[in-house]
């Protein structure tokens, strides 16, 4: 039997202007419960602006947006109040309050908070005042307060800032175990590398539009896949693969064949034509290449 | 609102300035009484009836309280927790405008109470039961006192709150809410006296309902200054009040975060 996946957020026709900058245009998006979606962008895309309208702390021009069916605006969200945690840009801190007396604002359950002090490592400073914290302990804080009441939607805007990193595999652990769990998280993050290891689907957002969305299987099949071959005669072996209508090119000391081939064909053409073969690599692009390449296509 | 009432108790009860305040307000008050040794009944009876200068400290401490309590959510960045967790945004401002009221009905209990200790040890040559203002005894007239001041906060307190919104940090919020307030009576003073061909509709402005409590401790002022009665200024400082605290919220709610 197939099972139905239940629709977490749901955004349509969303738009913003702050005067007369429109900061979003048309957006569109949608994911289902228990995925770790990736919301990325270079610095003022909107990401930010979505997250947000998305907790209603912000009105909009235009558009839709329902969390579990249930309709979001500045004036309605009762579901935000009761299933969604998050953290936007910067820990919400009292200085004069310790991170105990934090994580006691927002939940009754003891249990919880000592579940939430354990799994990030606060215990030697959780009863200490927050204004004698560091960054990476005010950040940790404020994604345990995030956390603490284990909401149905996460929603995480640089997560990893400031954190060391053991903090920041720890999270990305945690993130992973609370998605198998039923928890769904929607994480904005300029560490592409990170977010990476964890997401299931990219949202990639550029001046306030949605350029794409798509499964991070989606994304592995269109990443660009390349050769890099090192050879005792490079002048002779790029010679003998152009003849035998490879794609190749000479960069620095190495053979970059710039399209996925068979390897052991090429292979056999370099070692019939006695050429001492020193190194072989494959490279698949990467998250943060194949995103950059994106809007560099975009912009030209 | 029950639970953002709670919220605002606890984060309240844990800043310094919750418990200094009481303190503050004890050492201004005894260090009037020393300077009041000494004096005529007559003045006696009237440092008594203004619990040794303690509801004007009170007011200062109230406008900054007041003024940091709505200011620091923005400064702190944790104004996005707290309009998460609720619907609509004015009523955090409603449930701190409450939390600050309450602070003050307590502030004037502890006032009373150091008025009581005071008048005990420095005051005991004139009597309780001494008729003082409006034939009423010294005690009633204490009494009449803090409630009128209290009354008045209400509306300060909102002028407070509504200046606090408009603001980016709580210092310029403190110091504009105690210029205002302090300032603000000389400034109604002045615009009666200049213009009194405006003298009907001027008289309400918001700047002369701060002489309540003034008008009922020296009963010229309502001739010579307010031209309201004691009535029209409670009524006056109650529409204000209002006004204050509604356009504040309005402000508040719609404030980017």
């Amino acid at each position: 039997m197939q099972r139905i996946q239940e629709s977490m957020v749901r955004v349509v026709g969303l738009r913003k202007t702050f005067g007369r900058r429109t900061v979003l245009h048309d957006v569109n998006f949608e994911f289902s419960a228990g995925k770790i979606v990736g919301l990325v962008g270079p610095n003022g895309a909107g990401k930010t602006t979505i997250m947000k309208a998305l907790l209603g702390l912000l009105a909009t021009d235009a558009g839709n947006i329902r969390i579990l069916s249930q309709p979001v605006s500045v004036t309605t969200h009762t579901v935000v109040t009761q299933q969604v945690g998050a953290l936007i840009e910067r820990p919400a801190i009292y200085p004069f309050l310790s991170g105990w007396q934090h994580l006691q604002l927002i939940t009754n359950s003891v249990a919880q908070m000592k579940w939430v002090v354990q799994v990030f490592q606060m215990e030697h400073y959780i009863y200490r005042p927050a204004k004698r914290y560091s960054l990476g302990m005010k950040q940790k804080l404020g994604i345990a307060m995030a956390l603490v009441n284990r909401p149905r939607l996460v929603i995480l805007d640089e997560p990893m800032n400031g954190l060391d990193p053991q903090s920041v595999k720890r999270l990305r652990h945690l993130i992973v175990q609370l998605a198998r769990e039923g928890t769904t998280f929607l994480i904005s993050s300029h560490i592409l590398s990170e977010l990476e290891k964890i997401i299931d689907t990219v949202i990639l957002i550029d001046q306030g539009q949605v350029l794409l969305q798509r499964t991070m299987a989606q994304f592995q099949e269109s990443a660009r896949q390349s050769l890099m071959i090192r050879t005792m005669e490079n002048a002779r072996a790029l010679r003998v693969l152009l003849q035998a209508d490879y794609p190749v090119i000479q960069r620095g000391s190495d053979l970059i064949v710039s399209k996925p081939v068979a390897l052991t064909p090429l292979l056999h053409i370099l070692l019939d034509a006695h050429i001492q073969i020193l190194k072989v690599n494959q490279y698949q692009e990467d998250l943060e290449t194949v995103l950059l390449r994106l809007l560099a296509e975009r912009k030209a | 609102m029950g639970q953002l009432l709670q919220q605002e108790i606890f984060k309240f009860r844990h800043q310094r300035l919750a418990w200094l305040a009481p303190v503050i307000l004890v050492l201004l008050q005894a260090g009037l009484a020393m300077t009041a040794h000494g004096v005529s009944v007559s003045d006696q009876k009237f440092y008594v009836s203004s619990a040794y200068g303690g509801f004007q400290w009170l007011t200062i401490l109230i406008i900054v309280i007041g003024a940091s309590c709505v200011t620091m959510e923005f400064e702190y960045g944790t104004i996005k927790q707290l309009a998460i967790q609720v619907n609509h945004r004015w009523t955090i401002f409603v449930g701190k405008y409450v939390l600050v009221l309450g602070y003050s009905v307590l502030l004037h209990g502890v006032v009373i109470l150091m008025t009581l200790l005071l008048k005990g040890s420095s005051g005991r040559n004139c009597s309780w039961q001494n008729i003082y203002l409006y034939h009423q005894s010294l005690l009633t007239n204490l009494v009449t006192n803090a409630a009128l001041d209290m009354y008045g906060g209400v509306m300060i307190v909102g002028l407070v709150f509504l200046l606090a919104s408009c603001s980016h940090n709580s210092a310029a919020a403190i110091a504009i809410g105690v210029g205002v307030c302090f300032v603000g009576e000389g400034v109604s003073s002045l615009l009666l006296q200049s213009f009194k061909s405006l003298l009907p509709v001027m008289k309400w402005n918001p700047f002369n309902m701060f002489f309540l409590q003034e008008e009922y401790g020296n009963p010229s002022y309502q001739q010579n200054v307010t031209h309201l009665t004691i009535q029209q200024l409670g009524v006056g400082n109650l529409v204000w009040a209002l006004f204050f605290v509604g356009v504040g919220a309005v402000i508040f709610s719609r404030r980017r975060i």
